[in-house]
């Protein structure tokens, strides 16, 4: 199993998409792998640290596409 | 009833019988991961607005006319029109995604400070602020992977199929957007 297969699979199981088959030998790699370890916990506390990014639009744009499905309304009555 | 737990398809499905406070409450509920996801690629205010509205204009049409059929995956397919819609204001401008703006700072206005310090507050701030920035020096590619999965709530597969690569190239431009990202903050820190 090649290195860039392995850290792919790495992203997967930060993210939450691996299987427990697939969880379980992930964590069984690390394991026996500091490198892969190592990648591991880099990749996910960077993970972490960019959730913390967040936007919100400006209350008017709520405000015009609410406007606009109400006037669909009107239109079809 | 409690809007807050009520699910994405059932408030389609109110507001589809002419119920305009359950599209209200859909939009509310994922206004911060689809505004966050066209501000992030587009890397301007003004812009970003236009598309938010936009996306929903078209999600507004798309229920109506009968073609939705997400079940259960609202935010995902919502991602990818505002994702197709992103770049096709681009086209239109034929704009450089790349051209960055120093638009969007006032978005700390929204951070909720309610039981932190001011200096927490500051220290919290900065450190934002200077991801942000980074995530926006990202190569492109790897930027809007990063931004589809983190807050598009998309998967890799779906990640892949929308962008038209295979799974493992998604995967591979997540894994070097992140170690480039680790990068680029071990050197902040190290110049604090």
């Amino acid at each position: 199993m090649s290195e860039n297969y392995t850290e792919n699979q790495l992203v997967r199981l930060i993210y939450n998409e691996t299987n427990l088959a697939e969880t379980n030998e992930l964590v069984n790699i690390m394991a026996e792998n500091q490198d892969l370890m190592h990648s591991y916990k880099e990749m996910k506390s960077t993970a972490d640290e960019i959730r913390s990014i967040q936007f919100y639009p400006d209350p008017t744009s709520i405000k015009l596409v609410m406007e606009y499905a109400q006037s669909l309304h009107e239109t079809a009555e | 009833m409690n809007v807050q737990t009520i699910s994405d398809q059932e408030l389609i499905r109110l507001y589809l019988k002419g119920n305009d406070a359950s599209l209200e409450t859909l939009i509310k509920r994922h206004q911060r991961s689809l505004y966050t996801t066209i501000y992030l690629l587009v890397r301007n205010r003004s812009l970003a607005e236009d598309i938010f509205q936009e996306t929903f204009i078209k999600i507004i049409h798309t229920l109506k006319n009968g073609t939705y059929n997400e079940e259960g995956k609202f935010l995902p397919w919502a991602a990818r029109v505002a994702r197709n819609l992103t770049i096709d204001y681009l086209r239109r401008m034929k704009r450089d995604v790349t051209v960055t703006d120093s638009e969007g700072n006032d978005i700390f206005n929204y951070i909720q400070i309610a039981e932190e310090s001011k200096e927490d507050f500051i220290i919290k701030q900065q450190t934002e602020h200077n991801i942000k920035k980074l995530v926006m020096m990202l190569p492109e590619e790897q930027r809007e992977v990063l931004i589809m999965r983190n807050w598009g709530n998309m998967s890799f597969k779906e990640i892949a199929d929308a962008t038209g690569v295979s799974i493992n190239t998604a995967l591979g431009r997540m894994r070097y957007a992140l170690s480039n990202l680790r990068k680029m903050l071990d050197k902040q820190h190290m110049k604090a």
